[in-house]
């Protein structure tokens, strides 16, 4: 009753309050599906976020969080006064944003071709040949690239010199590493996302498709003006999500690929591999958290800011 | 009809919400609970957990259960859980279980690997004075003083050394089937690149032997030259200078001609051409496909241990005096967690596998007949694919073990005189603390990463890379760092 008697006068008074209330309690049980995930993300995302009063102490051990002494932001100083600080922070964002548009054109690339095909044999199993890559581990995938590059006995060296060319020393030429990080990424990755917007296909209602055929578009015609915008929203969400990301570079893909190799440094050291190294003798705690803090930060405002151009230019399309 | 069923859906949802907020109180909870659980453990019967490393060995149940049968003779009510972990992610596994203020009692540290000076630093471990004294005297008297004096971190002693050789010395070691055959005449080796003939020999005449495992070796062939270095990377002070000048490494005429050489080793193929991109070597070293490597210790009895490891005969050719340093007492220490619920336990059972026989000699062969034999009274023969084997002297003091088969009777007493002719190192007691310069050190050390593979494997022209390599390392704050070292040490010479 009193329940009642609240939602009728709030609905006076602030009507949006009391419909989001309502919508709520319509949806109940569709609301309480999500109950598990939200729980977990209380319990690992929100209740660790207390952690961040590491990157301001001089953390101790056996003084704990409340214990170790405040240092302000002294644990930020390494890292902003590195003089790699330049060179990371751009091959980050600079691989990162290479990563986020190839995937992006692979990937729907790949939704399309698959939607094309009718015979569900084929797809399946284009879809498994392409989706198997992204449960290897990077430890894994750089054992496998270490056997194409090897200086010695790699494949492509072997390959150059069954041809009479010059071999190279991959793991010393910096230049060539964004390309095959690229690569790498691209195998790696873009079945796996495709299986999204494959998905996001199939929900187009085929009306569409027959009317534009009884309309004599070409296929080309029918894919720029049905079905990429169709995927556009999921296109938008999917990218303003990883640009939230660009900050945080995939730390076994550097690591492992490269196998840690110095000269490869100036194109492939990013902030994840960077930090590792630094501190993996040093062993400081409220230095990496530092760090963290500091791409979480980033990231963040790289999202807010990414969703407010979005909502400009088209308002349905942003995520918030 | 409508009202009731909202009715009905509110306390729904509260219900839902108190579920939730149980059940996230009831994980946290267990989350905390370990560690209160040990606290309620009476007197009598104690669990003492000791961390250390060690590849998990299909026997070691068994051997652990006859340890604590020991153990419950001498120590009554006292039960060790102990608790291998694979070496590989040891440092990692160590780091966080000390992190995240595990309770356990003991734990395997050193210069190397779960790093002494950082967790003394961070406060991971109890100072040990006080309890070496009330808890574990016969302990206390088995090690010389001056090798405690090592692992004082101002002033106190926050690690057990597991006595044996405590002085570092860098040496070649030789396949000797090789010497023998080329007739290599080892006395001629006194200077680091006078190997270089037996190389160039190999190289020719052995197609399937690669001639040196790699060159990344700069610490030894410092020492060699009469260099000594620091804990800090490529700080290094002259041998025969009684001011203690810390120099910069990278631009002594040393490192250029060191660089020079390894340059030229690398492209005469004296290492893999790969050898920039490869971790482990130890595989291949049991395969026998080198012919030359390193070593920075030596002791009596090496050879046979070498032998008992990787299955071939090889010659010691040593290169610098033994001696005595900070760095090398701290090389394998046991430490009582600053979590432990019975630290005078733990000293207590310290004692006693540092000083007995029985316990010691299972701990580091496994159990008599079935994985060694007795040869004699004092040596004996690891049985052939052994189900137990350990590395022992992270587990006590070696000096308790039985000898291998082949090792000179006298090994332990040769090893102990070693320890006392060991020249101390000028330095010896002065621990660097790091924190004034912590962040420059961090750059250091990534920056090291970078570039020192690189140079030192040969992989790259040196007349290109060693001026950046200098040149980083000044933006990276070496300058100021060595600068600090030097104050540190002269206050320290004051104190002495």
């Amino acid at each position: 009753m009193r329940v009642l008697a609240i939602s009728k006068k709030s609905n006076i008074q602030h009507k949006p309050v009391a419909k989001r209330f309502k919508h709520f309690r319509d949806n109940l049980e569709l609301s309480l599906l999500a109950l598990p995930a939200i729980i977990l993300v209380f319990i690992f995302s929100y209740l660790p976020m207390f952690g961040v009063v590491i990157a301001f102490k001089d953390f101790r051990y056996d003084k704990g969080f409340f214990g170790s002494k405040w240092v302000g932001f002294k644990n930020f100083e390494f890292f902003f006064q590195s003089q790699d600080a330049w060179r990371i922070t751009r091959n980050t964002i600079g691989l990162n944003a290479i990563f986020i548009v190839t995937g992006l054109i692979v990937s729907v690339s790949i939704a399309l071709m698959l939607y094309e095909i009718t015979n569900r044999f084929f797809v399946k199993t284009y879809q498994t040949i392409m989706i198997f890559p992204h449960f290897l581990s990077w430890v894994v995938v750089g054992y496998m690239f270490f056997a194409f590059f090897n200086v010695e006995h790699g494949l492509i060296n072997g390959l150059l010199k069954m041809l009479g060319r010059e071999v190279t020393n991959w793991y010393t030429e910096p230049a060539k590493w964004p390309a095959i990080l690229t690569i790498a990424n691209i195998w790696k990755s873009a079945g796996w996302n495709s299986v999204i917007y494959y998905a996001a296909l199939m929900g187009i209602d085929q009306e569409y498709f027959e009317a534009a055929t009884i309309d004599g578009a070409s296929k080309f015609q029918v894919i720029k003006n049905i079905t990429i915008p169709f995927l556009v929203p999921i296109m938008t969400i999917l990218t303003i999500l990883a640009i939230g990301g660009i900050f945080r570079a995939d730390f076994g893909m550097f690591y492992y690929l490269t196998r840690e190799s110095g000269p490869l440094f100036p194109t492939t050291d990013v902030i994840d591999t960077y930090v590792y190294r630094s501190l993996r003798t040093l062993g400081d705690i409220g230095m990496s958290s530092a760090v963290g803090l500091y791409q979480s930060v980033v990231g963040f405002v790289l999202v807010l800011v990414t969703n407010l151009i979005v909502r400009k230019i088209d308002p349905e399309s942003a995520l918030f | 009809m409508k009202r009731k069923k909202s009715r009905f859906t509110f306390k729904m949802a509260k219900t839902v919400v108190l579920f939730a907020v149980f059940i996230s109180t009831a994980l946290l909870f267990s989350g905390c609970g370990n560690n209160n659980k040990e606290a309620n453990s009476n007197d009598k019967s104690v669990e003492l957990t000791w961390y250390f490393m060690n590849n998990p060995q299909a026997d070691q149940d068994e051997v652990f259960e006859q340890a604590n049968n020991i153990i419950s003779q001498k120590l009554p009510g006292v039960k060790v859980n102990f608790s291998p972990l694979d070496p590989g992610s040891y440092d990692q596994r160590m780091n966080v279980m000390i992190a995240s203020r595990e309770v356990f009692d003991i734990c395997f540290t050193s210069s190397w690997v779960n790093n002494y000076h950082n967790n003394v630093v961070k406060g991971a471990f109890l100072p040990l004075d006080d309890l070496l004294a009330q808890y574990a005297p016969k302990l206390k008297e088995s090690v010389p003083d001056k090798i405690w004096d090592g692992t004082r971190v101002g002033g106190k002693i926050y690690g057990v050394v597991n006595y044996q050789i405590s002085s570092s010395a860098s040496a070649y070691w030789v396949k000797k089937d090789l010497v023998d055959k080329y007739h290599f005449d080892i006395s001629s080796v006194k200077n680091w690149y006078d190997i270089e003939p037996f190389l160039q020999t190999v190289k020719e005449n052995e197609p399937g032997i690669i001639p040196l495992v790699t060159t990344q070796m700069w610490v030894p062939a410092a020492n060699n030259m009469g260099l000594y270095t620091l804990d800090v990377p490529y700080t290094v002070f002259r041998e025969n200078d009684p001011t203690l000048t810390i120099e910069n490494a990278l631009e002594t005429a040393e490192y250029k001609q060191y660089l020079k050489k390894v340059r030229e080793w690398y492209q005469k193929g004296y290492v893999r051409s790969d050898v920039m991109n490869v971790t482990d070597n130890e595989a291949d070293l049991r395969a026998g496909k080198f012919a030359v490597g390193t070593e920075g210790t030596i002791k009596p009895g090496m050879e046979m241990e070498r032998k008992a490891k990787y299955g071939y005969d090889c010659v010691i050719i040593p290169l610098s005096q033994p001696m005595l340093t900070t760095g090398s007492i701290v090389a394998t220490l046991n430490a009582i967690s600053s979590t432990s619920q019975n630290p005078e336990k733990a000293m207590q059972f310290l004692e006693l596998v540092n000083t007995d026989k029985e316990l010691y000699n299972l701990l580091s062969f496994g159990i008599e007949g079935k994985h060694y034999e007795k040869v004699s009274d004092t040596h004996i023969k690891v049985m052939e694919n052994t189900k137990y084997s350990a590395s022992n002297w992270m587990l006590g003091s070696p000096f308790n073990s039985y000898l291998l088969e082949g090792q000179a009777d006298d090994t332990w007493e040769a090893t102990k005189k070693m320890n006392e002719e060991a020249k101390p190192s000028p330095l010896l007691g002065f621990s660097f603390d790091m924190d004034p310069v912590k962040s420059k050190i961090a750059q250091i050390d990534s920056v090291v990463s970078e570039m020192a593979k690189a140079l030192e494997t040969g992989a790259v022209d040196p007349d290109q890379y060693l001026p950046q390599f200098i040149e980083k390392m000044k933006l990276a704050g070496a300058d100021e760092v060595r600068a600090e070292i030097q104050k540190q040490i002269n206050e320290w010479k004051t104190t002495k």
